[in-house]
C-alpha cells in the first residue's frame, strides 16, 4: 500500500515553498487545480513533464519557507508519488503527511540517483531501491500514527474512512 | 530526565505529562491558535472536510487580515467576505480586520504573546512570539483545522540548540544584522526540527522589537521555534498589556542542549542576505554600488514603529534616488499612527517614498510592489527566495541599510549616512 515506484526527477537542496507554489496561486486556485502549478517557481514546465507516480529526489531542507499546505497539495495533485529528500523542512513534512504525500528522509540519496532512474519507495518498510542501478537504501520509517494518516491518503481521508466504519 | 529546556517545560505544561523528552510525540492544548486571511480560507474548508462544524474554543482563536489587504481582486474579496462571515458565525471575538496590521505585530502589541504560552499559527513566522518567551510555531492548513476543531494537536518535542550571543552590537548595527550573522553561522539547515534558545549579553541588551526580529528569523534556520528567556525587558513590555496570566518559563539548571553555539556580537557589521537564499550572507560593504530598483521596508521582520522610525530618521531631509522606488509598509495600525504623530510619515513621503496600508505588503508576492524581470530589490523582510516577489532579485538587510540604499539608489553602508 505504501510502496510507490516511479521515474525520478532530481531537484537541488533548498527548494522552497515559493518555488513549489508561488504566492500568486494561493487561495485563488482550487486544490484540484493546484497540480498544474506545481514547482512553477522552479521550472514553469515541471508539471507538464510529470507522469503519474513519478518520484522527486531532492537535496536537503526540501519545502523550506511558508506554512502553505498548498505546496504539498500541488505536488500530490501533479501526480508525484513520493518525495525522497536528504532532509525536509518541518512544516512541509507535517503538511505532506496530512495531505497524504509519501515522503522519505534518506541522507546521501542524491549521490546515488540520476534523473530518469526508476525508484521504488516503501515508506512503511523504510526502504528505497534504485531499480535502475540495483542499489538499496534504508531509513527510519515514520511513526505508526503518521503512517496511518499517510496510508489513508491524508488526515481528511482517514477521518472519512473512520466515520464510514463508525456508521 | 532532561526536562529543563524552555521548549520541554512549555510543552509539558500544555499536556498531561509532567515532563517530556525530545523526539516524543505529545498532544498539546494551545493557548492561542492564529490564522490570517490567506490561511483561514483553506483552513475553514479543511475543517469541514475533517468533519468539524464548530471551533472547539473560539475564545482561544485569533484571526487577523493582513496578507491580501486591501484586496486586489474580486475572488480575494469573496474569500475574505466568506471568512469574515465564518468568524462571526463561529463566535470568534479576537478578530482584527484589514488595516490592523501584520498578525504577528498585532498579537504582540495587543498582549497575546506572553511567556510560557503555547501558540500555534497558520503562518510560518509564528516563531516571532518566541521573543516573548512563548513556544510559538507555524502549522499547515490541516493541522490548523484539526486544532481548531478538536482543541488539540500532536507535536514532536524538539531538541534545543542554545545560541549564546556574547558582547553587544556595535554602533551602526542592528538586530537584523545580528539575525543575518546568525543565519550565516547556522545556515538555513542549521536547526531543522530544533528549538532555539537565544542567550547572552547580546540578546539581553535587545529591546522587544529587536528580539522579535531574531525569533522571526528562527524559521529561516529551519527551527520549530526560537525563544528568548523572559527577563525585566519582557516584563516591562507586558505590564498592562498581557491578555493572559503567565508564569515566566526560563531554562532550568538541568537543561540539556543538542548543541551550544557562541557568536560575538561586537564583531557584527551591516550584513545582507544576497539573492536568492536566506543564508547567502555577506557584508553590505562588499555589495556596495549594486543598483537597486526598489527598496521595501516592512514585513513581520522589520516593520515595528521603532524599525520605521530608525529608517525615517536616516531618510529625513534626503531624497530617494531617481530610478529607485521606495515602498514602506508599516507593520500595524499602531505603528502607522505613531509615525504620523511623530511626523515621520511626512519625512518618508517628502523623500519620495510610498506608504502602503498596514499589512504584509509585497513580501509574499501578491500585490503592492511586485518586481519585474531583472528588477533588484533591497528589502527588510525575511525571505529572498527565487520568485518570492516576482521575477526580480532580493537582497535582505536592515531598515538602516534600506534607508542608505534608497538615498543613493545603490546598496550603501548605513554607517556612511549617519
Amino acid at each position: 500500500m505504501m510502496e510507490r515506484t516511479g521515474r525520478v526527477h532530481v531537484l537541488p537542496a533548498d527548494v522552497d515553498t515559493d518555488q513549489i507554489i508561488p504566492g500568486e496561486y494561493l487561495t485563488t486556485v482550487p486544490d484540484e487545480e493546484l497540480g498544474e502549478y506545481a514547482l512553477r517557481g522552479y521550472d514553469p514546465e515541471f508539471a507538464e513533464r510529470v507522469e503519474p507516480g513519478d518520484v522527486i529526489v531532492a537535496g536537503g531542507n526540501f519545502g523550506l519557507g511558508s506554512s502553505r499546505e498548498s505546496a504539498a497539495v500541488a505536488l500530490k495533485n501533479a501526480g508525484i508519488g513520493a518525495v525522497v529528500a536528504e532532509s525536509f523542512a518541518r512544516i512541509f513534512y507535517r503538511n505532506a503527511v496530512n495531505v497524504g504525500l509519501p515522503i522519505a528522509t534518506v541522507p546521501g540519496i542524491t549521490d546515488h540517483v540520476s534523473a530518469g532512474d526508476t525508484l521504488r519507495v516503501d515508506v512503511a518498510e523504510g526502504e528505497v531501491e534504485n531499480v535502475t542501478t540495483g542499489e538499496t537504501f534504508t531509513f527510519s520509517p515514520l511513526p505508526p500514527d503518521l503512517l496511518e494518516i499517510l496510508d489513508a491518503g491524508g488526515l481528511v481521508a482517514l477521518r472519512q474512512r473512520q466515520n464510514r466504519s463508525d456508521s | 530526565m532532561a526536562a529543563g529546556t524552555m521548549a520541554q517545560q512549555i510543552l509539558a505544561s500544555h499536556t498531561d505529562a509532567t515532563s517530556v523528552s525530545p523526539g516524543e510525540h505529545v498532544t498539546v492544548e494551545p493557548d492561542w491558535v492564529l490564522a490570517h486571511d490567506l490561511s483561514t480560507y483553506p483552513v475553514k474548508g479543511r475543517m469541514a472536510q475533517l468533519g468539524y462544524d464548530r471551533v472547539a474554543h473560539p475564545e482561544n482563536v485569533v484571526i487577523v487580515f493582513d496578507h491580501h489587504v486591501p484586496s486586489a481582486s474580486e475572488v480575494i474579496s469573496d474569500h475574505m467576505n466568506e471568512v469574515e462571515a465564518w468568524v462571526r458565525e463561529q463566535g470568534i471575538e479576537h478578530f482584527h480586520p484589514a488595516g490592523s496590521g501584520i498578525c504577528h505585530n498585532v498579537l504582540v502589541e495587543e498582549g497575546y504573546s506572553v511567556p510560557g504560552a503555547l501558540m500555534l499559527g497558520a503562518d510560518s513566522h509564528t516563531t516571532s512570539h518566541g521573543a516573548y518567551g512563548a513556544y510559538a510555531t507555524g502549522i499547515g492548513h490541516t493541522d490548523c483545522a484539526e486544532v481548531l476543531g478538536s482543541g488539540e494537536l500532536w507535536l514532536r518535542v524538539p531538541e534545543t540548540k542554545k545560541l549564546v550571543v556574547e558582547n553587544t552590537l556595535p554602533e551602526g548595527t542592528t538586530a537584523k544584522d545580528l539575525g543575518l550573522a546568525i543565519m550565516g553561522r547556522l545556515t538555513a539547515k542549521g536547526a531543522i526540527y530544533d528549538a532555539i534558545e537565544y542567550h547572552g549579553e547580546g540578546v539581553e541588551a535587545l529591546a522587544m522589537y529587536e528580539r522579535r526580529t531574531l525569533s522571526n528569523l528562527a524559521v529561516e534556520l529551519g527551527a520549530v521555534t526560537g525563544m528568548v528567556p523572559p527577563d525585566d525587558t519582557t516584563e516591562a513590555y507586558l505590564e498592562g498589556r498581557a491578555l493572559l496570566d503567565y508564569e515566566p518559563v526560563v531554562p532550568r539548571e538541568d537543561a540539556e542542549y543538542a548543541a551550544e553555539v557562541h557568536l560575538d556580537a561586537s564583531e557584527v557589521v551591516p550584513l545582507l542576505a544576497t539573492p536568492s537564499q536566506v543564508d547567502n550572507i555577506s557584508t553590505v560593504e562588499s555589495n556596495a554600488g549594486v543598483h537597486v530598483d526598489q527598496v521595501f521596508v516592512g514585513s513581520c521582520n522589520n516593520s515595528s514603529y521603532e524599525d520605521l522610525a530608525a529608517f525615517a530618521g536616516l531618510l529625513a531631509g534626503e531624497q530617494v534616488a531617481p530610478g529607485t522606488d521606495l515602498v514602506v509598509v508599516p507593520g500595524s495600525k499602531q505603528a502607522l499612527l505613531r509615525l504620523n504623530e511623530e511626523g515621520l510619515s511626512n519625512d518618508i513621503v517628502e523623500a519620495g517614498g510610498i506608504i502602503s496600508p498596514p499589512g504584509c505588503g509585497p513580501c509574499f508576492g501578491a500585490h503592492g510592489g511586485i518586481l519585474g524581470e531583472g528588477d533588484v530589490c533591497l528589502g527588510t523582510m525575511n525571505r529572498n527566495f527565487p520568485g518570492r516577489m516576482g521575477p526580480g532579485e532580493i537582497y535582505l538587510g536592515s531598515p538602516e541599510t534600506a534607508a542608505a540604499t534608497a538615498i543613493y539608489g545603490e546598496i550603501t553602508d548605513p554607517r556612511e549616512v549617519r
